[in-house]
């Protein structure tokens, strides 16, 4: 399945939920929310490496 | 690894020193197209000073930068003021594209 | 090797479809996605969006109001996401 990273640069708006829950359906998402400072960077880069498919929200 | 870094907000300048700086400690090469309102960046001194670093380039849309007022003499000349060829260039070559 | 570039646009109508013009310069494959809302009216949208027209490039909405596109549900554009090499939301 292919691993996709989704990365909300200001946090969840009223559509990014709706996207994310349709992606799911064929992909293996992985949600980050920038504006929580929740990885850090080294962290986050190795996560970019290893994913197929990223969307920057 | 290639990562494009696709700047068009001035929102998020610290995600963007962040992850190129990781990028790089992880011996990747970083490719930095600033346009609309990312060229604002160009006014600060951090995000002009990476196109300075090792394994990064950085272009920017010249269009964008006469819209929003940036400056762009006495930049480094590391740093090309082009146009959208440059982020068709970077969307061709990068493994990865994040946009900030 | 040719690139698949979606670009998603959502919020700064103009300047998405501007740079979408612009990823086409390396004949690389760029398809447009006009995402949840009407596409701003505008001249300059309106130039772009004629101009994608000529030049062959796909626009798609999940918005039924936005005229001249070809419509999808948001399941069949999330099925279509994954097929791209990369995906920009703007």
């Amino acid at each position: 399945m292919v691993k996709m990273l989704f990365l909300l640069n200001d946090g969840p708006d009223a559509f990014s939920g709706a996207w994310i829950e349709a992606l799911s359906r064929n992909c293996e998402v992985e949600v980050i929310d920038l504006a929580r400072k929740q990885v850090p960077y080294d962290a986050l880069v190795d996560k970019i490496v290893a994913c197929d498919k990223l969307i920057s929200w | 690894m290639k990562l494009g870094m696709l700047i068009n907000t001035a929102k998020h300048l610290d995600d963007v020193l962040g992850i190129c700086r990781a990028a790089l400690a992880r011996n990747h090469q970083v490719i930095i197209f600033a346009m609309d309102e990312g060229t604002r960046l160009l006014e600060n001194e951090a995000f002009v000073s990476l196109a300075e670093l090792e394994d990064v380039s950085m272009s920017l849309c010249d269009h964008s930068a006469k819209m929003f007022g940036a400056k762009t003499e006495g930049m480094p000349p590391k740093i090309v003021c082009a146009s959208q060829l440059n982020n068709a260039m970077m969307n061709h070559s990068a493994d990865r594209v994040i946009v900030l | 090797m040719q690139k698949k570039i979606a670009v998603l646009v959502r919020d700064r109508h103009s300047e998405a479809l501007r740079m979408s013009l612009g990823l086409i310069l390396l004949d690389d494959l760029v398809d447009v996605y006009v995402l949840d809302k009407k596409l701003h009216a505008t001249e300059e949208t309106e130039l772009h969006v004629e101009t994608m027209k000529v030049m062959d490039m796909q626009i798609y909405t999940n918005c039924r109001e936005n005229e001249g596109m070809e419509y999808l549900p948001v399941d069949e554009i999330a099925r279509r996401l994954p097929q791209y090499d990369h995906i920009l939301a703007y």
